[in-house]
């Protein structure tokens, strides 16, 4: 710049006009609040990834228990424990057979369709075989540590086997004989229909609550919310253990339970936002032109304040499934046979060894939403926080 | 500061007596009493057993008595395995849950803390990055959750560790890591977005400015200010260890407290359900009073606010 | 006043390397400062000077960097300096004083502390009781009362002129040779900012210390400066004595400055007076002069060539196109 000044250029003195000095200039064109925050969410792919995963979901347990054609609480107790896939043999003369870990042959189509059990014979248990007869044929059934074996009657191994989906219980069944994929259709069913309505209950009284202490202010303020401080000293799972073991078991029983030891955080959010949007000046200027109080609440208070209800009820979701999940799993939730991710992880857990899907079903479930929730509401902080528009 | 501390030990005892008489009038109030669930009792039995254990007394003297009784720590029969007290079978499954508890407490310390410590110091470079993506996962899925997970992996597959029991010390290893995930993804998150925060401050700059030694701004100054809203925290962090060691116990069979409080629950023992039920929200409100001190230490602004 | 340069600048450039592009904080700047002298640099917000002090020191945090130039403290070079080396440079050599007390100073600490810690870190040697006792004379230099009670207190336990007064004392805690005081009485009311100004006048008698004294007040430089930098837009537009400065001004810029103070005597009549426009974006820097969009003598030139200094006097430079000798004389006299 100054050090290459050599007096070569062309200097025009001549005097700039005013238009092209660009003095002032605003950059950027100005978008509404709302249409920022759509924009900035669209952008955020994890969330879009998010709520595409949650309809997904919601779908799946809304319409998907009508659609497998099965009850979740139909028993078939010779197909329990069926795992997801399984291994069919093929005998020489084309008989499927399915060899159960439980040490259980069933004859099958080739597809994976299981049909009927295959009772043994005789057994020799000394040299661990159990003999079965089928259309004429022997076989037998040879286990030991290694694993077991179904071998024809020149005692080799069937010449063909391969794995395939269990046809008749996609995702198996579990420890009485019900269909996995049902149960885990139905427990979603469950699980979020407590979730939302938990949600949506302790957001109306949470805003009621917390609203009408903040703008009241003063001793009512106060007295309200030390109540709502002393309630919140206990861990809300005590007080939840409790409730249910008054209620006893059951949906609605839970729903209430978690009700009444959730709101308690709402009311704290919302009056914490009340109080700190009530000193702003647009308010007092409300105040000023004579607004009715509830007018300011509901046109003024509320509408700004929404941004963090709403990230912190996109939250409460699978908090409220996590919380209802750990009471079912330790008994306290909603009534068997009805099912619950909670309640099929509680199932579950005993079968980790032999039948591990009857517990990891269950508890990929709950992740891929926890985590599908939670991306979603991380999404929503930050597209509605003001500090980050640009 | 004596002011504080006196507000808050009065706020503590005040939380106890609520708990202990919601807890006892809650289960007194379940219909059918103890005595009706299950098996069929003839009238006389369970006439005779109600005497026994003075349940035929007005209510309000079975509070009084209860009251009395919890002040020299006795909670009372079992009402289901009968001949034993509830403090007997408390003993029995203290040493248990006490050693899980300590052992995700050390790992909570030794390696959330410097989890999120480093990951601010080593803002969006590999260490920060890879801790966050620990950590969301640990913050996300709840820990039963990923206590299954995590037992399928070692146990089952692997085979590194046992599945069930503590005869060893190894079967501490897995309960102790399930509760302790949760609880070090959270305090590293916090640890993090606190200890990132105290980096901009302008008092940081000034240290800077000073010339002072990197050790000396990063532990002086940064840390105490960053472990401030970390404590605050720490009775969350806390009440999630103390019911997560319900499902822990549960899953792994360790034979502790928590798993003795969800079979009192399954077997309807109400003595024991309350005795237990006092017992967590008395740990849990003495360890946010004992947090409330040691948050008053670190921050001596709490004088102003006393006023 | 010695004849050594103290602090010798030369063509330094820092920028901000933010997600929308390169911010040029400090665009070619050069000066320097000899040993004892008061130095005043005033700017509008962004025109560069604090960028400038804090680059002197390597104090600039992410994402600044500096881009260009040679920074030369008593002749060493700053820019190349370790770690250690620029460590003690601002431990023991430079004073800085920011200008937000309420938050510069750690809150949960002591104040007393928190120049003990500095004294306890360049003098390894000294006892904790010399250095407290130290530290009780540092608030006695700065004028804060009851100074062996005050050691004690909080930062927030004291007003923002009694907070500024204790940051000079952690700067002069180890006798620097350059004391860099950022905007120190523009949070502060007007009254204390008169005291701040006396004890800065005090602490050049008192400690031998060069001060740069950063202000967007030209007020303020007129009482306590010898000689003064006027920055815009990243860079350098005049420079000279006080009196220079004040009485033979050269630079479009300066008139609008001094044409903004509030004069005592003009009561009810003319409005404030302010200088139309706002800064130049420094993310796309304008390639002729910074102030051409908002200079009422603008020329065509001046949009399209930045013009190079011109020397009024071996004191006095000013980067201004009218007082180019080829300027013809239709547009009035060689100068603004």
């Amino acid at each position: 710049m100054n050090e290459n000044y050599d007096g070569q250029f062309i200097k025009d003195w001549a005097p700039l006009q005013k238009e092209e000095k660009n003095a002032e200039t605003t950059s950027g064109v100005t978008v509404s609040y709302w249409q920022d925050v759509l924009r900035r969410l669209r952008q955020n792919k994890l969330a879009v990834g998010s709520i595409f995963v949650i309809a997904m979901i919601l779908l799946a347990s809304a319409f998907g228990p009508m659609l497998t054609g099965k009850a979740y609480e139909t028993q078939q107790l010779a197909l329990r424990n069926m795992p997801p896939r399984i291994e069919i043999q093929t005998a020489k003369d084309g008989t499927n057979f399915f060899v159960h870990p439980d040490l259980r042959v069933f004859l099958a189509e080739e597809n994976g369709y299981v049909t009927e059990e295959l009772k043994p014979v005789s057994a020799k248990l000394a040299d661990k075989q159990f003999i079965y007869e089928y259309n004429g044929k022997t076989y037998y059934l040879v286990f030991s540590a290694e694993g077991t074996r179904l071998l024809d009657e020149n005692q080799e191994p069937l010449p063909e086997s391969k794995t395939v989906w269990n046809k008749n219980y996609l995702l198996g069944t579990d420890s009485i004989g019900r269909d996995m994929l049902t149960r885990l259709l139905y427990g979603g069913r469950i699980s979020l229909m407590v979730a939302f309505i938990v949600t949506i209950c302790t957001l109306v009284i949470g805003v009621l609550y917390g609203g009408i202490a903040g703008y009241s202010g003063n001793n009512t303020d106060i007295f309200m919310m030390r109540v709502v401080e002393i309630l919140m000293a206990i861990p809300s799972v005590i007080y939840i253990i409790l409730l249910m073991v008054y209620f006893g078991q059951g949906v609605f029983n839970i729903l209430i339970a978690m009700v009444i030891t959730s709101w308690l955080a709402m009311a704290q959010l919302v009056r914490g936002q009340v109080l700190s949007l009530k000193e702003q000046e647009f308010i007092l200027a409300a105040k000023c032109a004579g607004v009715s109080p509830i007018k300011i609440i509901l046109r003024h208070l509320l509408p700004n304040s929404i941004g963090p209800i709403i990230v912190f009820a996109t939250l409460s979701i699978p908090a409220a499934i996590a919380t209802e999940a750990f009471m079912s799993f330790i008994g306290l939730g909603v009534r068997p046979p009805m099912p619950s991710w909670g309640i099929l992880s509680n199932e579950g857990i005993g079968a980790i060894r032999s039948s591990p899907y009857q517990i990891l079903l269950p508890s990929i479930a709950i992740s891929l939403t926890m985590f599908a929730f939670n991306f979603l509401g991380d999404g929503l902080r930050d597209a509605l926080d003001p500090r980050l528009r640009k | 500061m004596l002011k504080y501390i006196a507000k808050r030990f009065v706020m503590m005892l005040v939380t106890l007596f609520i708990i202990i008489t919601a807890t006892f009038f809650l289960m007194r109030a379940i219909p059918g009493g103890p005595f009706s669930f299950d098996r069929v009792l003839p009238p006389s039995v369970k006439e005779a057993l109600e005497a026994k254990y003075n349940l035929d007394k007005p209510v309000i003297e079975q509070y009084f008595d209860y009251l009395s009784g919890i002040i020299r720590f006795d909670f009372g029969p079992s009402y289901v395995y009968f001949g034993q007290t509830v403090n007997e079978m408390m003993a029995d499954g203290w040493p248990a849950s006490a050693k899980l508890a300590v052992a995700a407490t050390v790992l909570i310390i030794l390696v959330g803390l410097p989890m999120g410590i480093i990951a601010a110091l080593n803002r969006n470079k590999l260490p920060d990055r890879v801790s966050m993506v620990i950590s969301t996962i640990g913050v996300v899925v709840p820990s039963f959750v990923l206590a299954t997970f995590l037992l399928y992996f070692f146990s089952v597959k692997v085979e590194l560790l046992p599945t069930f029991g503590v005869e060893s010390w190894k079967g501490y290893i897995l309960p102790a890591l399930c509760l302790a995930v949760g609880p070090i993804c959270g305090i590293a998150r916090l640890s993090r977005s606190s200890m990132l925060d105290t980096l901009n401050q302008d008092y940081m700059r000034t240290a800077e400015s000073k010339g002072l030694s990197r050790s000396r701004i990063i532990f002086g100054h940064g840390l105490r200010n960053s472990l401030i809203p970390v404590t605050t925290s720490l009775g969350m962090t806390f009440a999630a260890l103390l019911t997560g060691t319900f499902v822990i116990e549960k899953i792994f069979a360790v034979p502790g407290l928590g798993r003795y409080f969800v079979q009192s629950i399954t077997n309807r023992d109400y003595t024991a359900v309350m005795a237990l039920t006092i017992l967590t929200s008395a740990i849990m409100v003495v360890a946010v009073f004992i947090i409330d001190i040691v948050y008053m230490i670190l921050d001596p602004r709490i004088k102003l606010y006393d006023k | 006043m010695s004849a050594e340069k103290l602090l010798e600048v030369n063509h330094l450039r820092t920028s901000f390397f933010t997600f929308t592009g390169e911010v040029q904080a400090v665009r070619n700047i050069s000066f320097s400062l000899m040993h004892g002298e008061i130095v005043g640099i005033v700017g509008e917000s962004g025109s560069g000077k604090s960028v400038a002090c804090l680059s002197v020191i390597r104090l600039l945090q992410d994402p600044g960097k500096i881009v260009g130039g040679e920074i030369l403290f008593n002749g060493e070079d700053v820019l190349g300096m370790s770690k250690v080396e620029l460590r003690k440079l601002r431990n023991n050599q430079i004073g800085m004083v920011f200008q937000e007390p309420m938050t510069s100073l750690n809150p949960t600490i002591r104040v007393g502390t928190q120049i003990v810690e500095r004294i306890q870190s360049f003098n390894k040697g000294i006892s904790k009781k010399q250095a407290r006792e130290k530290a009780e004379k540092l608030l006695e230099i700065v004028k804060i009362p009851e100074a062996r009670r005050q050691l004690d207190a909080y930062p927030w336990e004291m007003s923002g002129g009694m907070r500024q007064r204790v940051m000079f004392a952690i700067a002069i805690a180890c006798d620097p040779k350059l004391l860099i005081a950022d905007e120190p009485t523009t949070a502060l009311d007007v009254t204390i900012q008169n005291q701040i100004l006396k004890l800065i006048r005090n602490l050049r008698h008192e400690t031998n210390a060069s001060i740069i004294l950063i202000t967007h007040d030209l007020g303020v430089v007129a009482e306590t400066c010898e000689r003064v930098i006027v920055m815009y837009g990243g860079m350098i537009m005049e420079e000279g004595l006080v009196d220079e400065i004040f009485y033979e001004t050269a630079h479009p810029y300066t008139i609008g400055l001094k044409k903004s103070i509030p004069d005592i005597n003009n009561f009810g009549g003319d409005r404030l007076f302010s200088i139309a426009g706002s800064p130049p974006s420094l993310l796309d820097p304008p390639k002729g002069c910074p102030f051409c969009a908002r200079c009422d003598k603008a020329m065509q030139v001046c949009l399209e060539h930045c013009p190079p200094y011109f020397q009024l006097s071996e004191t006095h430079r000013s980067m201004c196109w009218l007082l180019d000798p080829e300027m013809p004389e239709q547009l009035g006299k060689g100068g603004p």
